[in-house]
């Protein structure tokens, strides 16, 4: 069967939407925060470009100022991206056209693409553009948001509170497009479940490795009771 | 701090980031067992619930200014998606109700 080019172009673009709100939001106001850090809109650039991950970008910004701290910085940053090694595992599978693309991919997967992308219900290996569109979409736009927010926040003064619940409300709905299939509700119980544990346990950003731990752990349990049926 | 050091921290952060998004990479695909593929199988729906509890984190600790606001739009985007199966339109609604209670109430 052929596939619509444009009809992808354009499906990819209706469910960006809510992902370009977010990215708006959160990426004028790191812009702001970076100038206030008396920080060069340079290193916003390069920051969003060559790290393009909001919780870290966020928590490293008296990195940038304060002392010089090169091992806190790192171990920082694998701790708050580690959830990306259950993102890659989770859609290398759909990720699977030319290295080149599938580079790109990989390199600009975010929380937004990926809650979008595996929750796509079309699994056909012609989603490869519908992919790249919503994962660069994302890129450019967080790029383009937080150096335009650095530049302009001295200028504007504009804030509605609570636009930020674009994102999370994102992840919410795939969620529950993602439980419309019933024989694959216990593995996303067991998701969210193991997640608040290690929330309420840890409560730091180490939880999102409790939580993959707690994962691996029921993953491998279920499995053994599935196999022996 | 120095433009130099400062450029060492973002270096550093990018070889953390990168090594997270493509560790998948990394793993050896002639190695694949049932049980690591019906793992991986089923590891997409996990981590999808990860996600979510992720990004309520700041309301579930109840360290964000109104995690009440919040679960009260959670529940009309539930009932809107249950009725009109639509992505956009559950994820608007839900976004404008928790608009007009962080700014009006």
């Amino acid at each position: 069967m052929k596939h619509d080019k444009n009809s992808d172009f354009l499906s990819a673009l209706k469910m960006s939407l809510p992902m370009i709100v977010g990215y708006f939001i959160l990426g004028f106001a790191y812009g702001f925060l970076m100038q206030q850090a008396n920080l060069h809109i340079f290193w916003t650039f390069l920051m969003s470009s060559f790290v393009f991950a909001g919780a870290l970008q966020y928590a490293a910004i008296p990195l940038l100022t304060g002392i010089f701290q090169p091992l806190v910085a790192f171990v920082l940053a694998l701790a708050i991206n580690v959830r990306h090694v259950f993102y890659g595992l989770s859609i290398s599978d759909r990720y699977s056209g030319s290295t080149f693309k599938k580079f790109v991919l990989l390199f600009t997967m975010a929380d937004e693409a990926f809650s979008i992308n595996i929750s796509s219900k079309h699994q056909n290996k012609n989603r490869q553009n519908y992919y790249l569109i919503i994962s660069l979409l994302g890129y450019l736009s967080w790029i383009a948001f937080t150096t335009l927010g650095h530049y302009l926040s001295s200028t504007i003064n504009v804030s509605i509170k609570g636009l930020e619940f674009a994102l999370p409300a994102l992840f919410y709905v795939m969620f529950l497009s993602m439980f419309q299939q019933k024989e694959k509700r216990l593995f996303m119980i067991i998701g969210v479940t193991t997640t608040l544990i290690s929330l309420y346990l840890i409560q730091g950003y180490m939880f999102v490795i409790g939580a993959m731990f707690l994962i691996l752990i029921a993953l491998f349990l279920t499995n053994k009771e599935t196999t022996h049926e | 701090m120095s433009n130099v050091e400062r450029f060492i921290i973002v270096l550093l952060m990018m070889v953390a980031t990168l090594f997270t998004r493509f560790f998948v990479l990394l793993i050896n695909k002639k190695d694949k067992s049932k049980r690591y593929e019906s793992l991986i199988r089923n590891l997409p729906y996990a981590t999808m619930g990860l996600l979510v509890v992720y990004g309520l984190k700041d309301s579930l600790l109840l360290q964000s200014i109104k995690p009440l606001y919040e679960l009260v739009s959670l529940i009309l985007i539930t009932c809107v998606y249950y009725m009109s199966h639509h992505v956009l339109l559950s994820v608007s609604t839900g976004l404008a109700l928790y608009l007009i209670l962080v700014n009006l109430l």
